[in-house]
């Protein structure tokens, strides 16, 4: 345990005004809009061209480190960005950054950039090209000449090459080796009707936390006389697979050092044709920093932030960043501050804290210096999302003992002053370990920002993890992936968003014999009975329990079909060089070479479907009030004209729901969990590892929503869903019931995370405020007892509905107004209308009597 | 087949007359003219270079099979035929006309939107949607400077 030196006062006095540089490039931006950048796809597609990868039917690791080689060569080396590109669309155009960082290299040749990767997801941009950049939703600018670029050169060598089209075409062609229709993959097309389940391996396949601790302990000279050193002579295919494997390794880190040493020579040009003192310094010491880091091991807190990020850049070119998360910060990190400050007078110090936050503060700009590739309709489901970078603090450490350090506290307050929403900040607490301080400063930081950090319970989450193999070591290392998901740091290769499957198409499936309204009359599933004729609700729940292994099945299915493309054709140096397990066993994460090998869904609508199915088991069979049949045309007719039924279902009181301190549907809640939980744990993924069941919906319970029907729970047609592990909006006016029945799901079925969403109203005292929630917390996450209950994780949104209207009347003031979706963190103002209402339509507590805020519909045209 | 404004009208006039074969019809003719005068008078120029080397069957039929067309394309030339083909790359099914119209004619990639509103099914390589669809705007937006006509 490290104790906590920091001094908290000048940490709090310190604001962006003491930084005005900082302050100005954040300005920047802000004002900017993301650029696409064609530097990647140009280099790669090259480098597959020249060297006949194209043609190939399977591409090694050896070649595919070679490519990564070849880009990390020849990519523009950038210091400072000089310009970024305005709202294109209203008129504005580039203006100047007058970039400060002191982290040089970008993830993109833009100042704020899209990554575009062919390979993956990139042509579904194809048909925007001419029109992106003035869409009215989240636009990107690309040049006319870029985008002429992408159109004829860059594009079309992918269209069989991608790894959503290599996957049909191997898995589902006739004897002509032709596709066809019959031959075309129920799995696919499933995927395709959106409303089942989504695979996302098609987009990105780098959802975890690699492993910065033998960059930050020997360097990646270290790692390359490492490598070297296990290359042994290929007797037989082992050996051979190894040799290959240990050369790509060398390949792509010689590639990053060669990238540092560009930038160095870079700053070092800047620097000689530089009139400015001031300036000529900073990039000279630029120069000297990176012609040492990362090739050698850093000694300083500044060097171990270079090597981090430097090597972070690098990871991006290989894969698509959705998610990819940089770990546990603040424990990284300590050693080199804590050698940095252990000399300092008092005086000294004060000037050192003050440094590293501002350190911090430009890291955090750099972390979100690209966003995923989102094509216009995407925003439907995707809306305002960035790319998910997750930074994890706090918790315990490998001996269970109290991890928070000062690092951690600036780490806190870097996020509280720049209000990005990348990176996702997540801070770990152990409510028996950790100090009530440091739970305040969570609260206070959440009530400062309106969103900022999550905060996940370690008592909750080791068990969870321990549950399904992880070591006591393993688990109490894990950091946050993404949005919610708990992995072992630089050891669980797990994809935690591998599969998104909409549960409420499982009960659409079993309460119309196997389709589903919104694909019409087709059969899409296995015939699991006319619900009408069932004589119990256990009938019933079979049907159910039958529609949601098939839907599991066919997901798992397409999940590994695309693993073993991304196997045999997109191999990944670059990650499984940063990783535990790979170096030891010679063997790429793909391939299995992680110590850790799961793979994760995340589930959504929950809470819909759990209410629906106490619904139909009160009125349908206990009570026999209501006919199946009947039940049926009241969902056809979306209520209209049964507003008995519809008075029975939705009111709380009647009919008993999750979320309310109600046995009658907790004890549901706990079956389907349990039910997903076993499910998908008893299947094996395509490294023969076990899946792990999430509860976090990003933006899909809006998107999704949209395209169902009525529900038995009285939800009306094309209405969200409710987010995440959140209960239904207003089905209690009392936090603690919300939090007693969340409480009683077995954390062991929520292995892969969970978003519970509260919102609170902001109140004229914050410090009464940070009591009371600091109080909340712990008791929700059973501090001093011995529990299993599942209060696994929480987020807050705290902003009054009053500032979110007039967000959407004024977005132009609110720009950086940061709100919890499901899991991640999005700015209000990107938001689509239907998400916007979403979470204007949460149930608001006033967290003093722990009770609901009367509220209004909200009225807003979608 | 006529130029200028009135051929837009034409194309874009009657919602009754809306047609597959005549989009595909006007598109090969754009193709054919893209470097002569005619064409380049209407923004067509370089426009013949989207399928140069580029050879893809495509089918576009309705759900009840009522309407039906090919695009054939082989290495710069484009042949447009009525019914559909035992051998393609793509084969788009919608629901009726108009949802084939709104893919064409509304200005984003709403090919995506139109297969998350269940409004098409498509069968075949996606990469040739996505190549179509920006061939089909650029002509449209781009190159006739069209407005969106569905949002």
């Amino acid at each position: 345990m490290a104790g906590i030196t920091i001094n908290h006062e000048n940490l709090s006095c310190w604001d962006l005004a003491q930084f005005p540089k900082l302050m100005a490039l954040r300005d920047k931006y802000f004002a900017a809009i993301p650029e696409m950048c064609i530097e990647r796809p140009r280099l790669i597609t090259q480098y597959h061209l020249q060297n006949g990868l194209f043609d190939k039917n399977k591409i090694s690791i050896l070649d595919k480190a070679k490519t990564y080689r070849y880009v990390l060569e020849n990519r523009l080396p950038i210091v400072w960005h000089e310009k970024a590109m305005g709202r294109h669309d209203v008129g504005a155009d580039r203006f100047d950054v007058e970039d400060t960082s002191p982290f040089a290299g970008s993830t993109t040749s833009k100042f704020k950039g899209v990554l575009l990767y062919p390979e993956l997801f990139g042509l579904v941009m194809w048909p925007e090209l001419n029109t992106v950049s003035t869409r009215p939703s989240n636009p990107f600018y690309i040049s006319k000449k870029d985008a002429e670029e992408l159109n004829f050169k860059i594009y079309p060598p992918w269209m069989k090459k991608t790894v959503w089209e290599i996957t049909r075409y191997r898995h589902y062609c006739n004897q002509f080796q032709e596709p066809t229709t019959d031959d075309y993959p129920d799995e696919m097309k499933l995927f395709q009707n959106v409303v089942f389940f989504l695979t996302s391996k098609a987009i990105c396949i780098s959802h975890c936390i690699p492993d910065f601790s033998m960059v930050l302990k020997v360097g990646l000279s270290g790692m390359i006389l490492d490598a070297k050193e296990k290359k042994i002579s290929s007797e037989n295919d082992e050996e051979v697979r190894q040799y290959e494997f240990y050369s790509a390794v060398v390949e792509v880190l010689e590639g990053i050092i060669s990238y540092s040493k560009r930038l160095a020579d870079e700053a070092a040009r800047l620097a000689a044709s530089s009139n400015d003192a001031e300036t000529k310094d900073k990039l000279s010491e630029i120069v000297n920093r990176y012609r040492k880091i990362p090739e050698s091991k850093p000694d300083t807190f500044l060097e171990a932030l270079t090597a981090i990020w430097t090597c972070w850049t690098a990871l991006h070119l290989e894969n698509a960043n959705i998610g990819l998360s940089l770990g546990r910060l603040d424990q990284l990190l300590y050693p080199f501050y804590e050698k940095d400050v252990a000399s300092l007078c008092k005086q000294k110090r004060t000037e050192y804290d003050k440094c590293a936050l501002e350190l911090l503060c430009y890291l955090w700009l750099k972390i979100g210096d690209h966003v995923p590739t989102m094509l216009e309709a995407g925003e439907q489901l995707f809306g305002g999302t960035g790319s998910n970078q997750a930074v994890t603090i706090g918790g315990v450490d490998e001996k269970g003992e109290d991890a928070v350090n000062d690092v951690t506290y600036l780490i806190l307050r870097a996020a509280e002053l720049m209000r990005l929403r990348d990176p996702n900040l997540a801070a770990r607490y152990h409510p028996d370990k950790n100090s009530r301080d440091y739970l305040k400063r969570l609260s206070e930081v959440n009530i400062k920002t309106g969103a900022i950090p999550a905060i996940h319970n370690d008592k909750a989450v080791l068990k969870a993890l321990m549950s399904k193999g992880d070591s006591e070591g393993q688990a109490r290392d894990y950091g946050i992936v993404g949005c919610v998901e708990p992995v072992s740091s630089g050891r669980t290769f797990g994809h935690n968003a591998a599969i998104i499957l909409n549960l409420a198409s499982a009960l659409e499936l079993a309460l119309y014999d196997g389709k589903h309204r919104h694909t019409g009359p087709k059969q899409i599933s296995p015939k699991t009975g006319d619900p009408t004729t069932f004589g119990s609700f256990r009938d019933f729940w079979l049907a159910f329990q039958e529609q949601t292994k098939w839907l599991i099945n066919r997901a798992t299915t397409l999940n590994d079909q695309l693993g073993k493309t991304h196997q045999e054709f997109y191999p990944t140096p670059v990650l499984s060089a940063f990783f535990k397990g790979p170096m030891d066993k010679g063997m790429d994460v793909l391939q299995g070479g992680a110590e850790i090998n799961s793979s994760g869904a995340a589930i959504i609508g929950l809470a819909d479907v759990v209410d629906s199915l106490s619904a139909i088991k009160k009125w349908v069979y206990d009570k026999k009030q209501i006919p199946f049949s009947r039940l049926l045309e009241a969902l056809e007719a979306d209520f209209e004209g049964f507003s008995d039924i519809f008075g029975l279902l939705e009111n709380t009181n009647k009919t008993p729901k999750f979320g309310n301190d109600d046995n009658y549907a907790d004890s549901i809640a706990i079956e389907v969990v349990s039910f997903l939980d076993k499910e998908f744990y008893a299947r094996k993924n395509y490294r023969d590892a076990n899946y792990r069941v999430g509860y976090w919906t990003m933006t899909f319970h809006a998107g999704i929503g949209k395209f169902t029907g009525a529900l038995p729970n009285g939800r009306r047609s094309q209405a969200n869903f409710a987010s995440g592990i959140t209960p239904v909006s207003n089905v209690t006016h009392y936090l603690s019931k919300t939090l007693n029945s969340l409480a009683k799901l077995p954390v062991q079925a929520l292995s892969s995370g969970a978003a519970l969403n509260i919102k609170y109203t902001p109140e004229p005292d914050p410090n009464i405020m940070c009591d009371h929630f600091a109080a909340t917390v712990d008791a929700f996450f059973g501090k001093g007892e011995e529990t299993n209950h599942g209060g696994i994780q929480i987020q807050f949104n705290v902003t009054s509905q009053e500032t979110f209207l007039e967000a959407m009347n004024h977005p132009e003031k609110y720009f950086d107004l940061p709100v919890r979706v499901s899991g991640y963190t999005a700015y209000f103002v990107d938001l689509n209308r239907q998400m916007q209402k979403e979470i204007m339509e949460r149930t608001e507590y006033l967290l003093s009597p722990g009770q609901a805020q009367p509220s209004a519909p909200v009225d807003i045209q979608i | 087949m006529t130029e200028g404004a009135s051929f837009l009208d034409w194309l874009l006039g009657n919602t009754e007359d809306w047609s597959v074969e005549r989009f595909l019809g006007f598109m090969k003719w754009a193709f054919e003219h893209s470097d002569h005068t005619s064409g380049a008078a209407l923004g067509l120029k370089g426009y013949h270079e989207n399928i140069e080397n580029f050879k893809a069957v495509y089918v576009f039929e309705t759900e009840d099979h009522l309407v039906q067309a090919t695009a054939c394309f082989n290495d710069g030339s484009m042949v447009v035929g009525t019914g559909g083909a035992t051998k393609w790359d793509l084969k788009i099914s919608f629901k009726d006309v108009l949802a084939l119209w709104k893919f064409i004619f509304s200005g984003g990639n709403d090919i995506v939107d139109s297969m998350l509103a269940n409004d098409v099914q498509v069968y075949g390589n996606l990469n040739y949607l996505y190549k179509f669809g920006f061939m089909a705007k650029d002509l449209v937006f781009q190159r006739l400077g069209l407005k969106r006509i569905f949002v």
